[in-house]
């Protein structure tokens, strides 16, 4: 075959440049089935790391901070990565030039990441008051009623939706359908949330209120508060 | 007629399967330094694509900084279970990717084929399970009739597709941007998670259809024995290819569906 590696005693070729050297490594089935169930039992172990941290907030009542979770999540997926680039990709076995482009991307996108994060985050370090300059509403601003669809939004988006919402099904329908959407079921998951108690910890910082159960003859349903 | 037995003449080059008949380009001295270079500008191609995906990851991380709560909420629409039936289908597929190399380089072309043919399968199952029980109820209401969770709602009643399809009151429009309808938003930033949600998790699925395209393109040459020992190029690098989708997938399972 092709890949040989016989270049030791070639004449025509002393120093193997005719060969290729790092040549065609096979790797064997039982490295890359072992890769696969380590990398599975890592999805296992991400999924397990969140579950544990939602489990460990509400038992105990404390309120684990977003940097854990991220920190958590983003190094299992580190080694999970490094695993299916030295491995699946070969890097392991590839001539060093590929890894070196790899990295040197990894690097650019670090950096892209820091310079970003490290303006956002020292925003307030001169004046305070640029720490929280986005308003509150998100994209359903008045700017986008120009466009060509939605061009009704005049609002926050969340208030038109609730707003449309209830015009659209009623009041007394609209209680209904929250009870079926937002009430009873557990936490997370394709279903609904549960709202915040005092052994859970969902934040109730920037809950907007639009479709709160009002008190009869309240003319505003949907007001922020 | 000819009088040489059949069965000690060297085979003509027409005889033998085109990878054994593979000659390299005339401007690369060896085989081998075509396949590197094949490799490599593949992996230059793969930096860009790191690239691209790393301005989906920034605006994740600058939006997640201003607006916690938005992702909290946000992240609980998802059900971390589909997400992990996707992550065990991408890491069987990346497995089963790297096995067709492994085949052909052992010129063992059946395998080959049911490598193949097994990470496009699993590739459309990926799209399939991402479009149907992810997408389509959050974007409109509409649940499939097999959805295990639409027995936790109301339904309303409707239906379409025959039946394929059923509808529940309220529980859609959680859609990005201004597009956004969902009334029972429980943070006013809402829409802006789910603008990243769709654009990233779009985006790779994106991917993964181009991959569907590309790994049927080699199992077309496989099955005309155009890879073997001699001659593996394309599998290889679409593979890499492959293995990058797999690799953004294990990042944004975590950072989008085990927030809390």
């Amino acid at each position: 075959m092709a890949h040989a590696h016989a270049h030791a005693a070639d004449p025509a070729d002393p120093h193997g440049d005719l060969e290729g050297h790092h040549g065609h490594v096979i790797i064997p089935v039982s490295t890359l089935l072992g890769v696969l169930v380590v990398l599975l039992f890592f999805t296992v172990l991400t999924v397990a790391a969140s579950r544990a941290e939602v489990w460990i907030a509400s038992t105990f009542n404390v309120n684990i901070p977003q940097s854990v979770n991220v920190g958590i999540a983003v190094s299992i997926a580190v080694i999970k990565s490094i695993l299916v680039a030295s491995f699946f990709m070969q890097l392991k076995y590839d001539s060093a030039v590929n890894t070196l482009v790899f990295l040197f991307c990894l690097f650019a996108f670090a950096l892209f990441l820091f310079i970003t994060m490290t303006d956002l985050g020292a925003r307030s370090v001169v004046y305070p008051y640029k720490a929280g300059e986005v308003i509150r509403g998100g994209t359903g601003n008045v700017k986008w009623a120009n466009q060509p669809f939605r061009r009704d939004i005049k609002g926050p988006v969340y208030e038109f939706a609730a707003k449309e919402f209830t015009d659209r099904v009623g009041p007394a329908e609209v209680a209904v359908v929250r009870e079926d959407i937002m009430g009873g079921h557990e936490p997370g998951g394709h279903g609904p949330l549960a709202p915040s108690t005092a052994n859970q910890s969902r934040p109730a910082r920037g809950l907007t209120g639009a479709l709160d159960p009002v008190p009869a003859g309240a003319a505003e349903p949907h007001g922020e508060h | 007629m000819t009088t040489i037995d059949a069965a000690h003449r060297l085979p003509r080059p027409e005889d033998l399967p085109p990878h054994e008949r593979h000659v390299h380009q005339p401007h690369w001295r060896t085989k081998e330094a075509e396949f590197d270079a094949a490799k490599f500008g593949m992996w230059l191609f793969l930096a860009t694509e790191v690239l691209l995906f790393s301005g989906m990851f920034c605006a994740y991380a600058v939006f997640r900084m201003l607006h916690p709560d938005a992702w909290t909420n946000g992240s609980h629409y998802l059900d971390w279970k589909w997400g992990g039936l996707n992550t065990i289908v991408l890491l069987v597929s990346s497995f089963t990717m790297a096995m067709s190399i492994h085949n052909a380089q052992k010129n063992q072309q059946g395998w080959l084929k049911f490598n193949l043919c097994f990470t496009i399968l699993c590739a459309l199952a990926f799209v399939f399970i991402k479009f149907t029980f992810e997408y389509t109820p959050k974007w409109s209401g509409w649940f499939f009739f097999l959805d295990p969770a639409l027995h936790h709602h109301v339904d309303s009643g409707r239906t379409a597709l025959g039946g394929l399809f059923h509808f529940v009151e309220g529980y859609g429009g959680k859609r990005p941007g201004s597009l956004f309808a969902y009334p029972f938003a429980e943070s006013p930033y809402e829409p802006i998670w789910w603008s990243v949600y769709y654009i990233s998790t779009g985006i790779h699925a994106l991917h993964v259809l181009i991959g569907v395209g590309l790994i049927s393109w080699l199992l077309w040459r496989a099955q005309r024995r155009h890879f073997g020992p001699g001659h593996y190029t394309a599998v290889e690098i679409v593979g890499l290819y492959w293995h990058i989708v797999d690799m953004i997938w294990i990042f944004l399972f975590p950072l989008l569906y085990l927030i809390h």
